[in-house]
């Protein structure tokens, strides 16, 4: 049985680590990129050069934003600075973006607390947040973590840091599963989980 | 009700296939001919775990690289195909991820003379019994239990890790308490209920008139960092459960004879039944390995009197005139030495 090529197999098994993506379904868009009669391969090649070399966190809330400037959502005037949402990476952002009902700002943790994983409050982004409260000022702040044992334990925790700054600390209510991730949860149970919000630890 | 047993590469077992009516099967055969392994065989495919002190690699048939278990019941198909690192779990078929969605499915309870290590033996094991039994009623309190493993297991590698963060163990501690108080309270009122299964059938099986008592002692949430770390382990909470059992008003681990450890094993495990038939749940599967045979005759029809007669009942046996005559229509299946 003769296979494909070298140079097309380099790509297939390429696009194979996207997420999702299966030995069939990697050759069947390999073999489209190489069918393709406009150049939009060769564009698809620079828009992921692109992305990767201008995109890194932002500097103030760790979520996708280009070049040295602010991300999108830090520079919009338009967003609630009272309310801060803290999620643990920039990925949990857009589910809750796309609920379409909180109109604050973010604080992404880039982690959860985990002593198995060796990870403690100085690998998150933790002192960054109390920094924020201090200097921002917002009047609540969103623990919208996992309710899994570790996205808890640090709701706990930073609820725990931020008792002194007298600023109400809530998370999202209602609906979410206990043990389950940010990311499996469907629009409408995230809407209605952040617009009735609980304190934590209380 | 199992009507089919499949196996592949399980212990002494290349390829079996058994089918079952209802009523008792027993399975007779000279040690080592690999009948234990059959119960063996059902109740890993219902707990994930043996009733015998084995790890899954020591129930892999030597040379092959994995084991699979096959059982057909009433309206259901399980399968568990185990090797080493890999462990996958099917109901009807269909792939099941979590072991919390699978566990529960085929109820079975095992009844093995290791079963005085309840009574006379480490408190973990009688904390096992505990956790099994409670997860077995209720599914609710199997995903708390693995929610307060994971607590357990969090704080454990903090411990380790040296000094810990007073905040962190203050927020694992805090759920730890918030997770296992309910459970304490649950495993309270199922100790109860077991207790008073277990005082009766010890006075039907020991025919005696000293009395088994059985009462739940839970683990306290006084606790204090410092000491914990100098422990390098957790200190309270559900790991320091333990269950009180006394035969005769006297703590059995010096007073009781063997005898009287064997009757109150066998007490444990009928109350064991009793409360899960009291629950309204499926009926247990019901697996007596080697027990039969270490009993005098009114003993053993004692312990046969105990099983609910309309509980499907697997036992083995070495030799067949160890089967009690009360299952004197049970189906006897010769197991011949490999
Ligand atoms: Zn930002």
């Amino acid at each position: 049985m003769s296979d494909l090529p070298p140079s097309v197999r380099r790509l297939a098994d390429g696009l194979r680590r996207l997420p999702g993506i299966g030995a069939r379904n990697a050759q069947r868009m390999a073999i489209a990129v190489l069918r393709a009669r406009e150049g939009w391969p060769e564009e698809l090649a620079d828009a992921i050069r692109a992305a990767r070399g201008n995109v890194r966190p932002c500097g103030r809330c760790g979520f996708f934003a280009e070049g040295d400037a602010l991300c999108e959502i830090c520079r919009d005037p338009k967003r609630d600075g009272a309310v801060l949402c803290v999620v643990e990476t920039a990925n949990d952002v857009l589910p809750i973006e796309r609920a379409g009902v909180f109109r604050g700002r973010y604080h992404c943790l880039g982690g959860k607390l985990s002593p198995i994983h060796n990870v403690g409050p100085d690998d998150l982004a933790i002192g960054a947040l109390l920094g924020r409260v201090r200097d921002e000022g917002p009047a609540e702040v969103v623990m919208a973590l996992g309710t899994d044992v570790e996205g808890e334990t640090t709701s706990l925790y930073i609820a725990q840091q931020l008792r002194s700054l007298s600023v109400r600390v809530t998370r999202p209510a209602m609906g979410l599963p206990m043990g389950g991730s940010l990311d499996v949860a469907d629009a409408l149970t995230l809407g209605r989980a952040l617009q009735h919000r609980q304190d934590v630890g209380a | 009700m199992i009507r089919e047993l499949l196996l592949r590469d399980f212990r002494c077992h290349g390829r079996v296939r058994l089918e079952f009516g209802g009523g008792a099967t027993v399975f007779c055969g000279p040690n080592g001919a690999g009948k234990s392994a059959l119960l063996e065989a059902i109740y890993f495919a219902g707990r994930l775990r043996s009733f015998r002190a084995a790890t899954p690699r020591d129930m892999v048939r030597r040379g092959a690289p994995s084991f699979e278990i096959g059982i057909g019941a009433d309206g259901v198909r399980l399968g568990v195909v185990w090797s080493a690192g890999d462990r996958r779990l099917s109901l009807n078929e269909g792939e099941i991820r979590s072991a919390a969605d699978y566990w529960g499915t085929l109820p079975c309870v095992a009844l093995t003379p290791a079963d005085v290590r309840l009574i006379g033996g480490p408190a973990a094991d009688a904390r096992r019994f505990l956790s099994a039994l409670a997860s077995q009623l209720d599914r609710g309190a199997l995903r708390a239990l693995l929610r307060y493993r994971r607590l357990a297991s969090q704080r454990q590698a903090l411990l380790a890790g040296g000094r810990p963060d007073r905040g962190l163990w203050d927020s694992l501690t805090l759920q730890l308490r918030e997770t296992g108080a309910p459970l304490q309270r649950q495993r309270r009122a199922l100790v109860r209920r077991l207790a008073v299964h277990a005082a009766r059938a010890y006075h039907e099986i020991s025919g005696g008139t000293e009395a088994l008592s059985i009462a739940y002692r839970p683990g306290s949430w006084d606790t204090d960092m410092d000491d914990e770390v100098r422990a390098g382990r957790t200190l309270v909470g559900l790991q320091r459960d333990a269950l009180q059992i006394a035969i005769g008003g006297a703590p059995p681990r010096r007073h009781a004879s063997e005898g009287q450890l064997r009757s109150a094993a066998i007490a444990i495990r009928a109350a064991e039944i009793a409360v899960l038939r009291a629950a309204g749940a499926q009926l247990p599967v019901v697996l007596v390995d080697d027990v039969f045979g270490e009993l005098d005759p009114a003993r053993r029809a004692a312990l046969a009197r105990l099983i609910p007669p309309e509980a499907q009942l697997f036992a083995t046996v070495a030799d067949g005139r160890w089967v009690p005559e009360t299952l004197a229509d049970a189906r006897v299946v010769p197991v011949p030495p490999h």
